[in-house]
């Protein structure tokens, strides 16, 4: 090794540059770093850091980094091992040094540096001999999670009120009443901005039902009564486990994962259930048996404590996976925030669509849905249109005509007539798998470059740990497969990283992902203003 | 206009069923009261009062309000 590489590697270990070059006795340098297979110890290291003015190690920070059987040749992999425990631990070269070589006591040692030198199989161990939970969750069906959240419920709500009032003043006509004289009783029962949506359903029906009369619209109102009745029924039951569910969450002495995702839509529920029972039963995670918070699975009616709840669940989880869906809420972009700031790992799930499956997924999906697909991708996709041919267009154009038609000519908005939706299909056949695949490409667009932006653009993708300073990256990942094998290595203390000097950077990049999840920036004054407002 | 302008603007002529929506709330109950004290004037109400009243014998859901 020559002087000068030692040189560049005294700089690496300490985090400063190495002073007073000049007085430095390259000729003894020299001489003891020719033989790279020559065995040092920590003495020996120590009178080469003090030939170039460095302070010197305590034998545990030697023992740990550079070995027993350490050589001069071997001395950049010590450097690059103690470089990458400094950016996990501290996100600071220089902090670093002289907190960990200055420690006498070897159990000391390694307590301090436990959190990034405790092994995987001790780890697989603890899982292995975890105890079963006492309770477990009440798991809730796939197609009843969206009773858990308010929008899918406040469909439901709103229509068995609006049918309870139509009853009503059904009720109140002889069996050959007008159609005028029944709209006139619903103008007086209902407030006046309310007349609008209730006379819709009322043409809706008839424009459904030709030559029908008060009469028959009264025995479907009793019908549908009845049914949305039951649903109602159905929301409290499965909101009352949910709701046991979360009480269960809060006992439970070990959580692993928390998933954090929206929560408004139906699909949003469905999707994310549909993630986590795909990502739980991979090969990598079942063995582990982990205990996670499922949002889909948990209620209160209190908004607080919810917040409250979701704030612990954070507090406890080892680390959240980010389900990335339609819109950035803000409630997730603060679970984001929440984990990074507490200096624990974030993975971010966008997935990578097959163009194909999604487009078959869609026209599988309820109209109303598929529309609400359309709004979001035109929203989102700020190149939609420009990328549509003329005669794409045209189609969107006519499709999204049919689709808003159908919703505005719907009943009940939480009541889907499957003979309507049929033939509706049928009449756009080939057209609606065209359009689908359409948003399916666009969706495609706004995730990859969701994952772009999360990866390689967006400032907030690294936050700091509010406590130690140290930057912490979310990382990105677009397959469940490789959710799974980033969860387990994060779980069992298995990640594994690059380390790279570029962009006047240190990165400390996870390889699964790609993703930086650690930095030091070279840039003095912010180093020096930054570490002054942390460590001080 | 710009053909995603044209796309983004299309609505439903009619009115849409959308309002309780904008004011969605976990409890269930609380909304389902909100929203029937603004479905309702005060005669739809005393209609409504005097049909549960008048079929007791009937199966119908309890009043909320």
């Amino acid at each position: 090794m020559a002087p000068d590489d030692f040189l560049t590697y005294a700089r690496l270990l300490t985090g400063t540059e190495v002073k007073g070059e000049d007085q430095i006795d390259r000729e003894s340098l020299a001489l003891i770093l020719a033989d790279e297979t020559k065995r040092i110890d920590s003495s020996q290291l120590n009178e080469l850091l003090l030939l170039v003015h460095k302070d010197r190690v305590e034998t545990p920070f030697f023992e740990h980094f550079f070995g027993p059987d350490c050589t001069i040749g071997q001395i950049p992999d010590a450097v690059e091992r103690f470089q990458r425990t400094a950016l996990l631990l501290y996100g600071n070269f220089v902090f670093a040094y002289r907190a960990l070589s200055r420690i006498k006591d070897g159990s000391t040692f390694e307590k301090t540096i436990a959190e990034v030198s405790s092994g995987p199989e001790a780890e697989l161990n603890f899982f292995r001999d975890r105890q079963p939970k006492l309770l477990e969750v009440d798991r809730i069906a796939k197609h009843q999670t969206p009773f858990v959240g308010y929008l899918s419920v406040g469909d439901i709500l709103a229509d068995l009120r609006r049918c309870e009032l139509l009853r009503a003043a059904a009720k109140e006509f002889r069996p050959v009443a007008s159609w005028d004289e029944y709209l006139a009783q619903i103008r007086a029962m209902a407030n006046p901005e309310q007349f609008g949506p209730l006379s819709e359903i009322v043409e809706n029906f008839r424009g459904k039902n030709s030559e029908t009369t008060v009469s028959d619209f009264g025995g479907f109102l009793e019908e549908s009564f009845e049914r949305l009745f039951e649903m109602k029924v159905e929301v409290q039951q499965v909101r009352g486990r949910a709701t046991k569910n979360q009480n269960t969450y809060l006992t439970w002495d070990h959580m692993d994962v928390y998933f954090a995702t929206s929560m408004r839509k139906a699909w949003e529920y469905q999707d994310l259930y549909g993630f986590i029972e795909r990502l739980m039963v991979s090969d990598e995670l079942r063995e582990l048996d982990l205990r996670y918070f499922d949002p889909t699975q948990a209620y209160t009616d209190n908004r607080v404590n919810k917040g409250l709840v979701e704030a612990l669940m954070l507090k406890r989880a080892r680390c959240t996976v980010y389900s990335v869906q339609d819109t950035d809420t803000l409630g997730k972009d603060s679970e984001l925030a929440s984990t990074l700031a507490q200096g624990k790992p974030v993975i971010a799930y966008i997935p990578d669509l097959d163009l194909e499956d999604r487009a078959r997924q869609l026209v599988s999906e309820n109209p109303a849905t598929i529309l609400e697909r359309l709004r979001f991708v035109l929203y989102a996709d700020e190149q939609l249109a420009q990328r549509l041919t003329d005669p794409e267009l045209a189609l969107v154009d006519r499709v999204q005509d049919e689709l808003i038609e159908y919703c505005a000519k719907r009943i009940w908005l939480s009541i889907t007539d499957e003979k309507v939706v049929n033939t509706l299909r049928q009449a756009l056949g080939g057209d609606l798998e065209a359009f689908c695949r359409i948003v399916a490409r666009s969706e495609k667009a706004v995730y990859d470059k969701r994952a772009r932006t999360l990866r390689d653009s967006h400032p907030l993708a690294l936050q700091v740990n509010l406590e130690t300073g140290v930057a912490n990256g979310v990382l990105v990942v677009r397959t469940i497969v490789d959710c799974a094998a980033l969860l387990r290595r994060i779980l069992l203390s298995a990640m594994e990283f690059s380390l790279e000097d570029a962009d006047d950077m240190w990165y400390l990049k996870e390889r699964i992902t790609g993703c930086i999840y650690r930095v030091v920036t070279n840039d003095r004054k912010l180093n020096n203003c930054f570490w002054n407002f942390y460590l001080r | 206009m710009s053909s995603d302008a044209r796309l983004i603007l299309k609505r439903a002529v009619r009115a849409e069923r959308w309002e309780h929506q904008e004011r969605g709330d976990y409890n269930m109950e609380r909304f389902d009261r909100e929203f029937s004290d603004r479905l309702y004037s005060e005669k739809g109400r005393e209609i409504l009062r005097a049909q549960e009243q008048g079929t007791i014998a009937r199966k119908v859901e309890p009043a909320t309000r």
